[in-house]
C-alpha cells in the first residue's frame, strides 16, 4: 500500500485534533456547558423579545469565548510539553491552527445550541443576534489569546479578558465600536467590528507565538 | 527573609503589573481619585431649597403607582424582576396571566374577561383600569404579594420593592440630620473612603486571584517545585507567608489609592475635624476580607489541581455577586456577599443601620479565607509527602 503525502497529512491532522480535543478541549467544553447551564437560572431565557434575549447572550454566554479560546497555548505553559511538541515533525503553528479551528467551531456549536434552547423557550432570536453573540465571544477570547501569546502567562491572559469585560460594565459608552453589550440596545454595528478584529487578533496571536517560539 | 523574597517575586510578575495598571486605570476612569467636585455642604434653611427625594412608605402614593405599573406590565406581559439579583424579564403563561387578571379585577372591579383584553371577536380592546377607592393598604399589599409570587419573586411588587413607589421630598431637618452624621460619625473623610471602597471593591474581589494563581504556578514553571518540597521549611510557613505576601502587595497600592482619593478633599474642610485614618480603616475593614478570599481561593484550587481553575470558581462567584450587588447599591448588606456596596456619598444612617450585618459578613468572609488557607497548607503538605500527585490523583 502506498502512503501518499496527502493521506499522511490527513492522518496527522486527525491525530493532532484527536489528542488535543481529548486532553485540552474537553475540560474547557465541560466548563462552558456549566456556564450555559447556569445561564437560565441567573437570567430569564423564556418568551423574551430580541433586545431582552441579548442580555443573557451578551452578558454570560459570550464568556465561553474566554473559556475556550484564551487557553489555546495552555499546553505549552508546561515546558516539558512544549519541548515534546517542538521536537515533533509537525510545526507548532500547525498545531495551534488546528486547536484554533476546533475551538472556534466549539464556540459556534455551543452558541447555536443555546440559541436553539432559547428559541424553544419562546424567545425571539434572529441570525444577527446569534452572530453578534459569536462575535462577542470571539473578541473576548481573542484578546486573551493575544495576551497569552505576548506574556506566555495564562493568568494574565484571563485577567486581560476579564478586565475588558469589566470595562464594558464601567465605561461602556466610551468603547464605541468595541462595545460588547451593544445588542441589548438594539445596535448590531459593533459586533461586525468585534468579529472582524477578533479574527485578525487570533492570526496575530498565532504569528507572535510562532516568532517567540522560533526565537527561543 | 522569605516574606521579602516572596514580595520581590510578586512585584516582578506581569500579573502584578497588569493588576497595578488596571487598579489605577479603572479608578481614574470611575473618577474616584479626585472627589473635589463632590464637596459636602451643610444644608441651608432657605425658602424653596431642594434637598432631594427619598423613598418612604406612603400608602396614598404607593397604591396607585404600583397598581398602574402592574397594569402596564400586565398589558405588555413583561414583568421586570430580580429574583436572585439579576435583571430578569418574566412573561406569564395563559394560566398565570388569568390569575394576574383576577388580582387586577379584585383591585379595580373590572371583570376578568375585560382585563384579559378580549371581546367576543377575540380582538384586543382598550379598557381603563383604576384602583378602587375602598381598598385598604394591608389588603392591597396582600394582592401585590400574590402578584409577586405569580411573577416568581423579586418583582416590583414584593414587600421590599413596593416601597420604591413611594417618594417624598427630603425635609430640611432630615437633610440636617444626614449632614450631622457625616460630620460627627464620618468626619467627612469616612464618607469619601466608603464611596472609594464601593467602587474599587469589585476589582479587589477578583483581581487578586490572578496574582495568587501566578505565584502558585510559578514554582512548577521555574522547575523549582521539587526543590522546594525537599526544603526544611514547614508547609504552614511557606503557604502562609505567600498568602501574606500576596495580600500585602494587593493592599498597599489600594491604601495608597484610597489616600490619593481622600486627599483630594482634605483642603475643602478647613477647620473641621477630619478622620485621617479613615482610608486605612475602610480599606482594611471593607476590602481586606474580599482580597483575602480571592487570594485564598486562588491558592487552594491551584495547589489542588495545578491548573488556573480558580479563575472560573472565583470568577463565577464574583459575576453572580456583582450582578446581585445592583440590588444592594444603597448600602444594604447580606451575610455572604463578596463585595459590599454603598454607592452614595454619605447616607451614613443606612451604613450605621446595616453595620452589624456588614461586620458579620466581613468576619464570615475572613473566616472562610482562613479555612481555605488552612486547606491549602494541608494539600501542599500532602503533595510534599507524595500523597497527592496533582490533577486529583492520589497515589497509594
Amino acid at each position: 500500500m502506498v502512503v501518499t503525502e496527502k493521506s499522511k497529512n490527513k492522518l496527522q491532522v486527525r491525530q493532532i485534533a484527536k489528542i488535543n480535543l481529548r486532553h485540552n478541549f474537553l475540560p474547557l467544553f465541560l466548563l462552558s456547558l456549566i456556564i450555559l447551564a447556569i445561564t437560565p437560572i441567573l437570567f430569564g431565557t423564556a418568551n423574551l423579545n430580541e433586545t431582552a434575549s441579548a442580555v443573557p447572550l451578551e452578558m454570560l454566554v459570550s464568556i465561553i469565548g474566554v473559556v475556550i479560546l484564551t487557553p489555546l497555548f495552555h499546553p505549552e505553559q508546561n515546558s516539558e510539553i512544549e519541548d515534546i511538541i517542538s521536537s515533533k515533525y509537525v510545526n507548532n503553528t500547525y498545531v495551534h491552527l488546528i486547536r484554533g479551528i476546533y475551538s472556534i467551531i466549539g464556540i459556534a456549536v455551543l452558541i447555536i445550541c443555546f440559541s436553539v434552547y432559547m428559541l424553544i423557550c419562546g424567545c425571539k432570536l434572529t441570525i444577527p443576534l446569534i452572530l453578534g453573540t459569536f462575535a462577542d465571544a470571539m473578541f473576548l477570547g481573542s484578546i486573551g489569546l493575544l495576551s497569552a501569546a505576548v506574556s506566555n502567562n495564562l493568568p494574565v491572559a484571563f485577567m486581560v479578558s476579564i478586565l475588558y469585560y469589566l470595562l464594558n460594565i464601567t465605561i461602556q459608552s466610551k468603547l464605541g465600536y468595541f462595545n460588547l453589550f451593544s445588542m441589548m440596545n438594539g445596535n448590531y454595528t459593533p459586533n461586525l467590528w468585534l468579529l472582524t478584529s477578533s479574527i485578525l487578533i487570533i492570526v496575530i496571536a498565532i504569528l507572535i507565538k510562532r516568532i517567540i517560539t522560533k526565537c527561543r | 527573609m522569605l516574606f521579602l523574597k516572596e514580595i520581590k517575586k510578586i512585584a516582578l510578575t506581569i500579573t502584578f503589573i497588569v493588576f497595578l495598571v488596571a487598579l489605577i486605570a479603572i479608578s481614574a476612569s470611575q473618577d474616584i481619585l479626585d472627589f473635589s467636585d463632590m464637596i459636602i455642604t451643610a444644608p441651608l434653611q432657605l425658602q424653596g431649597e431642594d434637598f432631594g427625594i427619598q423613598t418612604k412608605e406612603v400608602p396614598e402614593q404607593i397604591m396607585p403607582s404600583a397598581f398602574d405599573s402592574l397594569c402596564e406590565e400586565f398589558a405588555a406581559n413583561e414583568y421586570v424582576a430580580y429574583p436572585i439579583g439579576f435583571h430578569k424579564i418574566v412573561k406569564l403563561n395563559d394560566n398565570k396571566r388569568e390569575k394576574m387578571a383576577e388580582i387586577i379585577s379584585a383591585l379595580s372591579d373590572v371583570p376578568v374577561d375585560d382585563i384579559l383584553g378580549y371581546n367576543t371577536d377575540n380582538d384586543k380592546i382598550d379598557i381603563e383600569l383604576v384602583l378602587k377607592e375602598d381598598v385598604s393598604y394591608e389588603k392591597f399589599k396582600t394582592y401585590m404579594r400574590r402578584a409577586d409570587n405569580l411573577i416568581g419573586g423579586g418583582s416590583q411588587y414584593s414587600d421590599t420593592n413596593i416601597l420604591t413607589f413611594g417618594y417624598v421630598e427630603i425635609t430640611y431637618n432630615e437633610a440636617a440630620e444626614q449632614y450631622n452624621l457625616i460630620l460627627e460619625y464620618d468626619h467627612f473623610t469616612g464618607a469619601y473612603a466608603r464611596l472609594f471602597c464601593d467602587y474599587i471593591g469589585f476589582l479587589i474581589s477578583i483581581l487578586p486571584v490572578f496574582i495568587s494563581i501566578t505565584v502558585c504556578l510559578k514554582d512548577r514553571r521555574a522547575k523549582m517545585r521539587d526543590l522546594i518540597y525537599t526544603r526544611q521549611i514547614s508547609s504552614f510557613k511557606l503557604v502562609f507567608t505567600r498568602f501574606l505576601a500576596v495580600l500585602t502587595m494587593v493592599i498597599i497600592p489600594t491604601v495608597i489609592l484610597a489616600y490619593i482619593s481622600n486627599l483630594s478633599v482634605w483642603n475643602h474642610y478647613d477647620g473641621m475635624v477630619l478622620d485621617y485614618l479613615a482610608p486605612l480603616k475602610y480599606v482594611l475593614g471593607w476590602l481586606l476580607p474580599s482580597a483575602m478570599i480571592s487570594i485564598a481561593v486562588g491558592m487552594l484550587f491551584t495547589e489542588l489541581t495545578n491548573t488556573p481553575i480558580a479563575i472560573a470558581i472565583q470568577g463565577l462567584w464574583w459575576f453572580i455577586d456583582i450582578n446581585i450587588g445592583v440590588s444592594r447599591l444603597k448600602g444594604v448588606h447580606n451575610l455572604f456577599e463578596l463585595t459590599p456596596r454603598h454607592n452614595s456619598l454619605g447616607n451614613t444612617r443606612i451604613f450605621l443601620d446595616e453595620f452589624n450585618t456588614l461586620f458579620t459578613n466581613r468576619l464570615i468572609i475572613t473566616g472562610i479565607a482562613f479555612m481555605f488557607v488552612t486547606a491549602t497548607i494541608f494539600v501542599y503538605e500532602q503533595k510534599r509527602r507524595g500523597k497527592i500527585g496533582g490533577y486529583g490523583k492520589i497515589e497509594k
